[in-house]
């Protein structure tokens, strides 16, 4: 008998992984062959799998979790059952990374030759692993939110109004309580405290497909003793214990007493906080009105972030991903409705858009490249385009650009030749006044459409800013207009009347100049990334300025950034009007001894512009 | 283990005697004994499990028998194997063991070839199951109606395992508590819907595996398993 032929019925293991990715992505035949060549482990909580691990390949558990930290041992991603790891590809990403297990696991694993070797022959599952850049992409704003999303307190998330009954309740007496209540499940309770659950599912199980009539006590036919959380648990928590027992309904407990109940759709619910969903969810909108619905629920999201500690840019970074998404959506809606664009053309966002720094109150600054084919009766067609997308920017909470920086201003909606010699007459005599008004149109970015446009563009900029000493000049002063509201003996210079009495503009005082001193030294050393933080580390790559500069604004402006949206966060829930209006003596004292300090880093570094442009400066 | 090896070298002799000798047999009578001394890991292992009709070996039959390696203290699956046995040739099959076998004719094997099937596994392995008295029970019996073949090999039980880890924690054992399933969860092993003699070989090894890394120290040694 050869024992080769013979086929082993791995049927339980072959099941579970079909459902996980990336192997739900192969054919039947093949995950048959797979299973055989996979190896099963146990080990226990504290394990930890790092490059000096012999045996390296796909793990996927099975039972269990298990952490993924970096060399500082941040935590940048926790993995439930069902997920899996490759832990030499993650090395390849990020040096030093390791998988540390939380709790007992039994793990599956397939050893690297086998699945290069499925990578080599299925499309479809090599992408899972050959998309680990864009992958990191997705990771880089999930890692930040899911995290946080995950570690959630249950207390916002389960239902409150318990529906319970006393332990010798009859079923049709329960039944009727729950139709009235429109819910799936009643808590029993015996003296306050919870005996059990019922659900519709044991209704129908335990009643009538038993045939057995209403009368019977509903003690007969719950489910006992259930599986409940602590209500200081997290949504992991409840996630794993419901997918784990398999249970639909999770009563919550505040030590002995029952406080809310999780089912499964709440779990769903709290996912698509997840803003990948959200901005799914806007491409798929048909009209400005379904966008702005979306959108409603954006501030919600930023207090949930702000309070999790997300990290400022991060946050930016993905408010900036939405409002590239609307902007987007409403060119193809406008586009559907006008027909398809005569010539080639590249919608700019200017400023914060372009560097990914917005946050919720952010005004609109955008642009229009025509290709230069574009013949003067078909210009009419993008007059029509921009002026619809304004609008729906404006009606979506983008609001009008108060200074008309605008693509529906025949002044920023010229063919690329038209830009060129636009940007000429900029640099060649620069103006007080011009310079303030053009200098975000030097943070640039492509939004939607034709991007060679926009790169065209930016470096014929790049070209001219860096030969024109005069215009640096003019670009220093102008970086110079703001001084940081530090008075003398370091007391913070505050709004003496008006709205903002007692408050400083953390944009506009703190936020706003180290963006434009790093954007002059950026675009003096000719570097085309446009945000703040990238352009910064860049600058030291380059050595155009010293680590321990850059290290400082890097600090600074994080730290301005981190106060604002705490700031904004605030005034979401406090139903107030938006702002990056800040109250220095409400901070707590150590924040205003780091404002402190930020200002003063920036007051540095306009000093040394001072120091470096004096001959220009006039 | 003097004992055990006393016992091995009779069964040899006596194994030598025998007039139809089978190869398999013979190299597994041949491999030599495992050193008790050894880490557990360094040592092959094949979990077992039979599904039988009835718990007496004298009266019931194996109908399938599932078993699987533990290399390096990691499951293989490449070795996992699922054999039914081809009952058509037993003496007073009973209706109840038609009814499972009708539809899986295909698929059986006569008993002596799935027993040379495992002898040929377990060589150099040392068996592990879940309750040791029923399977060996029936592996004796088969071995020796088929073979004259005396089965002496030391195995390893989990559920005597469990229950010495159980009872050396001063709490008293539950009933049911030794269940394959109710020592599973105490590991944070997950439960298997199906049930068949391969799934409850595999459910034995994981629970071998999570038995000896919760071991403490720095793991059983062979000795420690048996």
């Amino acid at each position: 008998m050869d024992e080769n032929t013979l086929s082993p019925e791995l049927a339980a293991i072959a099941d579970f992984i079909r459902h996980t990715l990336p192997f739900s992505a192969l054919p039947e035949d093949e995950l048959e062959a797979v299973v055989r060549k996979m190896e099963i482990g146990y080990f226990r909580n504290g394990h930890v799998f790092d490059q000096e691990t012999p045996e390296q390949g796909l793990r996927i558990l099975r039972s269990g979790a298990v952490e993924l930290r970096n060399q500082e041992d941040e935590l940048l991603d926790r993995l439930a059952e069902g997920e899996s790891f490759n832990l030499s590809g993650l090395l390849q990403e990020e040096p030093g990374i390791r998988a540390v297990l939380i709790e007992d696991s039994l793990l599956y694993f397939l050893p690297r030759e086998v699945y290069q070797d499925l990578r080599s022959r299925h499309r479809d599952f090599d992408r899972f692993f050959h998309g680990q850049r864009s992958r990191r992409l997705f990771r880089a704003t999930r890692r930040m939110v899911s995290p946080g999303e995950m570690l959630h307190p249950l207390k916002g998330l389960m239902a409150t109004d318990l529906v319970t009954t006393p332990v010798n309740a009859t079923v049709s007496e329960v039944a009727q309580i729950m139709a009235r209540r429109r819910v799936s499940s009643a808590l029993v309770l015996d003296k306050d405290q919870l005996v059990g659950i019922v659900t519709d599912r044991d209704l129908r199980t335990r009643v009538l497909a038993r045939g057995r009539d209403g009368r019977v006590a509903i003690h007969e036919i719950m489910s006992p003793n259930p599986i409940t959380v602590e209500e200081k648990g997290t949504l992991f928590d409840a996630t794993l214990l419901m997918t784990r027992n398999g249970l639909h309904h999770l009563p919550v407990q505040r030590g002995n007493q029952t406080v809310g109940i999780l089912t499964t759709s709440d779990l769903i619910t709290a996912r698509q906080n997840d803003p990948v969903y959200l901005v799914q969810r806007l491409s798929r909108q048909e009209c400005v009105d379904g966008i702005k619905q979306v959108l409603r629920d954006v501030p919600d999201f930023l207090v949930h972030w702000s309070d999790d500690g997300v990290p400022a840019d991060q946050v930016s970074h993905i408010l900036t991903a939405i409002s590239d998404t609307v902007t987007r959506r409403l060119i193809e809606l406008a586009m559907s409705e006008l027909g398809e664009a005569p010539v080639p053309f590249c919608w700019l966002g200017f400023g914060s858009q372009a560097r990914a720094e917005q946050l919720l109150n952010a005004d609109q600054d955008n642009a229009l490249i025509i290709s230069d084919q574009v013949t003067e009766e078909q210009l009419d067609y993008f007059s029509k385009l921009t002026e619809q997308v304004c609008t729906g920017l404006d009606s979506c909470g983008y609001v009008f650009c108060p200074g008309d920086v605008m693509a529906q201003n025949p002044y920023w909606r010229k063919t690329l030749r038209q830009w060129r010699d636009t940007v000429d007459r900029w640099i060649t005599s620069p103006t007080p006044q011009s310079v303030m008004k053009i200098s975000i149109a030097f943070d640039i970015r492509g939004i939607y459409g034709d991007m060679e446009l926009a790169s065209q563009l930016q470096s014929h900029m790049l070209h001219r800013v860096r030969e024109s000493t005069i215009f640096q000049a003019a670009l220093a002063s102008n970086v110079l207009n703001e001084s940081p509201p530090l008075g003398i003996f370091r007391r913070f210079v505050v709004e003496r009347d008006g709205e903002h009495k007692d408050n400083l503009n953390l944009k506009k005082r703190g936020i706003l100049p180290i963006v434009e001193i790093v954007r002059l030294r950026a675009l003096s050393a000719g570097i085309s990334e446009v945000n703040t933080l990238e352009r910064l580390q860049l600058l030291v790559r380059g050595r155009h300025m010293s680590r321990y500069d850059s290290r400082n604004l890097q600090d600074a402006l994080r730290f301005l950034m981190q106060v604002r949206l705490q700031v904004q966060a605030n005034q979401i829930s406090e139903g107030e009007p938006l702002s990056n209006h800040c109250n220095p003596r409400k901070l707590p004292k150590l924040a205003r001894e780091q404002l402190r300090d930020a200002f003063r880093i920036v007051d540095t570094a306009q000093k040394s512009i001072r120091t470096q442009y004096r001959q220009g400066l006039g | 283990m003097i004992l055990q090896r006393l016992r091995h070298n009779a069964a040899r002799k006596r194994y030598a005697r025998h007039p139809y000798r089978e190869p398999s047999l013979d190299a597994l009578l041949e491999s030599s004994l495992p050193h008790s001394n050894q880490h557990w890991s360094a040592q092959s292992w094949l979990a077992l499990d039979l599904e039988t009709t009835g718990l007496e070996p004298l009266h019931g039959y194996i109908v399938s028998m599932g078993w699987v390696a533990i290399e390096r203290g990691s499951i293989k699956l490449d070795t996992a194997r699922h054999l039914l046995i081809d009952s058509r040739n037993l003496v007073g099959n009973s209706a109840t063991i038609h009814q499972i076998r009708d539809t899986d004719l295909e698929h059986g094997v006569e008993l002596g070839s799935a027993l040379l099937a495992l002898a040929q596994a377990l060589i150099n392995r040392i068996p592990v199951v879940h309750h040791r008295p029923l399977d060996e029970g029936f592996l004796r019996v088969a071995y020796q109606e088929q073979f004259g073949f005396p089965w002496i090999l030391p195995m390893a039980d989990t559920l005597a395992l469990e229950r010495r880890r159980l009872s050396r924690r001063q709490e008293g054992i539950r009933k049911g508590a030794l269940r394959l399933t109710e020592c599973r969860r105490r590991y944070n092993l997950p439960d298997y819907p199906v049930h068949n003699a391969l799934t409850d070989a595999i459910s034995c090894a994981e629970l071998f595996m999570a038995w000896a890394r919760h071991f403490g120290g720095r793991g059983p040694k062979v000795g420690d398993c048996l």
